[in-house]
This record gives C-alpha cells, sequence and structure tokens, in this order.
C-alpha cells in the first residue's frame, strides 16, 4: 500500500480508496474527484485528504481498474485541445466493453451508480440497453436475473395493450 | 461468479436510465420483466416522456402476403426515429387487400371495402393492438356518386364513437352514420351542397366537410346539417383537427412581387378557424400558430389525407411553427415554416425512415393520446 508518494510536493496528490472486499487502490486526485460519491466525501472537510482512505462499499476490487481506466481515459479525452476523433473515443469504448459478460456489466452499472458518476453511468446503461434490444420478455428477466412477478392474466392484459411491440422480436 | 450466486439489485432510478435508452418497443416490452419495472414504466410514461409527435403508419394495401394470412406495415416512431417492421398474424387478412383507408385517429383506422353485390364494408384497425372492430354491410347503390368520404369522433373503444360516410351526387348529399355496437346506418340526405368532398375531420360535438367554397358542418347530436361559404384566395384541400377539438383550415396566400420576377413568386400560409358556437371563420393569429405544430396528411383520391395539429410542447418543441407534409409514396416528408413563404424544402427531419415507395399516413399511438385526450 503506502507507495512512495513521500519526496515532492509536485507530485500528484493521491486518494485511498478501499474497494467493498477490502482491497485498496491508490488513485491521482482529479481522477478520484470524477466520482461524486467520493468527492463528497471530502467536501468541506479537505484536509481529511491527507490520510484518509474512502471505503467504496459497493465495489468490487474485480472492476475498479477498469472504472479507474474509464475515468483516466475519458477526462484526458475531454481536456484534450483539439476535441479527440469519435473514432478513438468509441475504439476505446468497445473496447472497454470486449469481454465483459452480462454480469460484470451489471455490476459495473450498479458500482457506477453507487459511484455517483454520471458519464459512466450513462455509458454503461446505453450498454446494456444495446444487448436486450429486440429481446423478448424472457430474455430481459434472465439477462438482469430478475423473476417475473405477474400473474399470467395480468402478463396477458399487458401484452393485448400493445401486442404489435411483441412481433418480430430476435429469437434466442 | 456463477450465475445463481449474483443477486442483483438494480433500484428504480437504474431501471429508468436504462429505460430511456431504449425505442419505445423495446421499451414496453421490457415493462413486462416484473411488478416495479412496469411501475418505473408508468411513471416515464407520466412525466418524462411527453410525446406529442405523431408516428408514420408506413403500408401497402394492394400486396397480397404469398400465405394470404398475414397483413404488413411499419410504425415509425419519430421520437427514437425508428421504424418497426409488423407483420401481423391476422385471421382477417382478406379485409385489407384493396381496402381504402380513409382516416387514422387516437391510433385507430378506419377501412372501407367493397364486398360483394354492391355492399360495403366499414372497418376499424388498431395496428397497436391488432384489433379489429365491424361495422353493418351497407348497401352501396350508387357507384355513380361523385365523391365520398369518410371519417371517425373518438377512441373506436368508446361506445359514443361514430363513423360518418358522406358522398354527394348533383349536389345532393348523403350522410350515413353508425355508432360502434348499432345493428345498422342511419342515413340522411341533404340538398344544394358542393360537388366534391375535398376533406372531412372531426371535432367537438360536429363533423367538417370541407368543399370548394364552403364548409359543411354536421351535428352530431342534433343530426342538423349546415353550409357556410368560405371564401379563400387560394385552393385548399386540408381541414386540420386539433388536440383540443378546434378545426383548422391552412391554405395558401399567394404574394405578388412587384418586380415581374417569376422566381420572386412566393405564398405565405394563412389559417382560418371556424367557430363552431358563432358560426364564423376567424383568421388564427401567427402568435398562436406558432405554438403548434402542423401535420399535413396525403391528399389521395376519396380519402381524408387525415392532418393533425399538436401542441408545439414535449418533443415537439422543436418543431414549434412547423409544417410538415407528406407528399406520398414518391415524395417523402417536407417541411416548411408556418412563418415563411414557400418554396418547400424536404424535411431532414424524417430523413432516417426507408424510401420504401409505401403509401403513409400520420397516427398518433394509443398510448400517447391516452395523456392529452382528443376532445
Amino acid at each position: 500500500m503506502a507507495s512512495s508518494s513521500s519526496s515532492s510536493s509536485t507530485q500528484v496528490k493521491k486518494i485511498t480508496l478501499k474497494a467493498a472486499d477490502g482491497k485498496h487502490f491508490e488513485v491521482e486526485e482529479p481522477v478520484a474527484m470524477e466520482m461524486e460519491t467520493v468527492k463528497s466525501f471530502f467536501v468541506g472537510n479537505e484536509d481529511a485528504m491527507k490520510d484518509m482512505v474512502v471505503p467504496l462499499l459497493n465495489v468490487s476490487s474485480e472492476h475498479m481498474p477498469a472504472i479507474l481506466d474509464f475515468y483516466r481515459n475519458h477526462s484526458e479525452f475531454r481536456k484534450r485541445t483539439p476535441p479527440p476523433p469519435a473514432e478513438e473515443v468509441k475504439a476505446f469504448n468497445e473496447a472497454f466493453l470486449e469481454n465483459k459478460s452480462d454480469e460484470q456489466l451489471m455490476e459495473m452499472i450498479m458500482a457506477a451508480n453507487f459511484l455517483n458518476t454520471k458519464e459512466l453511468l450513462n455509458f454503461l446503461t446505453e450498454a446494456a440497453a444495446n444487448r436486450i434490444k429486440n429481446k423478448s420478455v424472457e430474455y430481459v428477466r434472465a439477462f438482469f436475473g430478475i423473476e417475473n412477478d405477474f400473474t399470467p392474466e395480468e402478463e396477458a392484459r399487458i401484452r393485448a395493450e400493445n401486442e404489435w411491440a411483441f412481433d418480430g422480436l430476435d429469437e434466442d | 461468479m456463477k450465475k445463481q450466486e449474483w443477486q442483483p439489485n438494480l433500484s428504480n432510478d437504474i431501471v429508468r436510465v436504462i429505460m430511456e435508452k431504449l425505442n419505445w418497443k423495446d421499451k414496453f416490452v421490457s415493462s413486462l420483466v416484473c411488478k416495479s419495472w412496469k411501475q418505473v414504466f408508468d411513471e416515464t410514461q407520466e412525466q418524462g416522456t411527453e410525446e406529442y409527435l405523431p408516428w408514420v403508419m408506413r403500408y401497402d394495401l394492394g400486396k397480397k402476403s404469398d400465405d394470404g394470412g398475414t397483413f404488413n406495415f411499419k410504425l415509425c416512431d419519430p421520437n427514437k426515429q425508428t421504424s418497426y417492421n409488423i407483420v401481423k398474424e391476422c385471421p382477417e387478412r382478406h379485409l385489407f387487400l384493396d381496402a381504402k383507408l380513409h382516416a387514422s385517429r387516437c391510433g385507430w383506422l378506419l377501412f372501407s371495402k367493397h364486398i360483394y353485390a354492391r355492399k360495403i364494408i366499414f372497418f376499424f384497425y388498431n395496428p397497436f393492438t391488432n384489433q379489429i372492430i365491424k361495422f353493418p354491410e351497407l348497401k352501396d347503390r350508387d357507384r355513380r356518386q361523385l365523391s365520398s368520404m369518410a371519417c371517425f369522433s373518438l377512441d373506436p373503444t368508446s361506445p359514443d364513437c361514430m363513423v360518418i360516410a358522406l358522398s354527394t351526387q348533383l349536389k345532393k348529399l348523403n350522410i350515413k352514420t353508425c355508432c360502434v355496437g348499432d345493428k345498422s346506418w342511419k342515413i340522411f340526405k341533404f340538398e344544394n351542397v358542393g360537388h366534391f368532398i375535398l376533406d372531412v375531420a372531426y371535432g367537438g360535438e360536429f363533423f367538417y366537410c370541407l368543399f370548394s367554397g364552403n364548409l359543411g358542418t354536421f351535428n352530431i347530436k342534433q343530426h342538423e346539417w349546415k353550409v357556410f361559404p368560405v371564401r379563400l384566395p387560394s385552393y385548399t384541400d386540408y381541414l386540420c383537427a386539433a388536440l383540443n377539438g378546434d378545426v383548422i383550415i391552412p391554405y395558401l396566400l399567394p404574394l405578388y412581387s412587384s418586380d415581374n420576377d417569376d422566381s420572386n413568386f412566393n405564398s405565405l400560409w394563412r389559417f382560418l378557424r371556424f367557430d363552431s358556437l358563432e358560426e364564423k371563420f376567424f383568421d388564427e393569429d401567427y402568435e398562436m400558430m406558432e405554438k403548434q405544430v402542423m401535420f399535413l396528411g396525403y391528399k389521395k383520391l376519396l380519402a381524408s389525407p387525415t392532418s393533425f395539429l399538436v401542441p408545439a410542447a414535449g418533443n415537439a418543441r422543436e418543431s414549434a411553427g412547423k409544417v410538415f407534409q407528406s407528399l406520398g409514396r414518391f415524395g417523402g416528408i417536407t417541411c416548411f415554416s408556418m412563418l415563411s413563404a414557400f418554396p418547400r424544402r424536404p424535411s431532414k427531419v424524417y430523413d432516417w425512415m426507408e424510401d420504401d415507395k409505401l403509401q403513409e399516413i400520420w397516427i398518433h399511438p394509443p398510448f400517447i393520446t391516452t395523456k392529452h385526450k382528443y376532445k
């Protein structure tokens, strides 16, 4: 942990974040401040920054590196002049989602929601929305791991309101 | 991590953010996931999504499908700029073949079809729910009639919904009406009307019928027919029904510039509103019109083009003061400002729709109109 952040004041300040499973992550201050949840931790309490470890109860350490990577890259994209070409951002985003399972995506959505960062939450929910595009109700339930609590009658009644919407869905 | 161990706990806030990203069809499907998702869906329908823009239905009624058992059409949602291809198993597919589409209102379509032995049948079809409502058969002895049109008043699931069919012959007018559930049609005859019916529309307690040179009103309660002369400087064939029950006659006022140059020929939109209480026409202020968006349908032979006027609110806000006009299967949709003079230019707004040479009609999805009911 306590890495060599000692030497000079020119070095970027670091903040220590603690994931749900206890693992610590040292993060440059501007990157940590992308997360509203972390930011609000220090509001009116700037001195606390020095040695405080910020506990992130809902974020597993499995996802921390990817999430931090997202913040670093996207804040760099925002700062750059001229702005980066759309393809570069797209390429990063696509690489970010590659090999992420549905469960991993879901866990990251919940993490982004807890960390209260709009940009990441919007990006991940957009990805989830793309994965359930034109899918059946059964598929969407399985995707999110949600149990159906409608009675068959209730379900049939709602379906009839917009019967067309169930037409031509992907087979899965 | 194994799937069984994974216990998701998506808060309603997250579900809402996901639903915002979905197009209407996927959003509706996702509302069936479970009760709490349905609740989020209902909330988004009530507050956030103020959808006033009519959808476009694209269809071809002359086409026989291979197995004869389906009716193909497209529903195009301007809100997410998505077209949905619908292939419906429809037990009465034969009804649609060579049928005539008369009007669209509250998400329902009114069709008529000649069947056998000079009989005609009117029926409603709802492309969103796949429901059909049929009316009693009607004798159609007189094929010589010069023009005929039909229209309806309310949502056909309401018992007060009335269908009206009008036809003229030698300045005589036949009006036939039938309410949902009636066993037969009522027939009325009136004299001294115009030759050609240009458009019909419903608003408040009246059906309106536009001829060249006058406007007829038919009171649905008293069954009274009145005719009022309309003096316009140019030809018009649109009656436009507003959500508040007003009926507006849009027309073009020609402008001639002083310097005899053809390229400077222009015209301006003007809007005539008929006040049914005072029985007078009023020029509607631009100020009023600029807070609205007008959708003019494609003028087909002997059928209402079905035009709507909607408030420039919600997703229609950006289109305030604009007129969108369907130019039919080969023309697409053009757009022009109510204030600017002609010429019209093609609408970039509807560029996302495929150029598939289908017929088209504006349609207000029922799940949108339930929010701001037609009066």
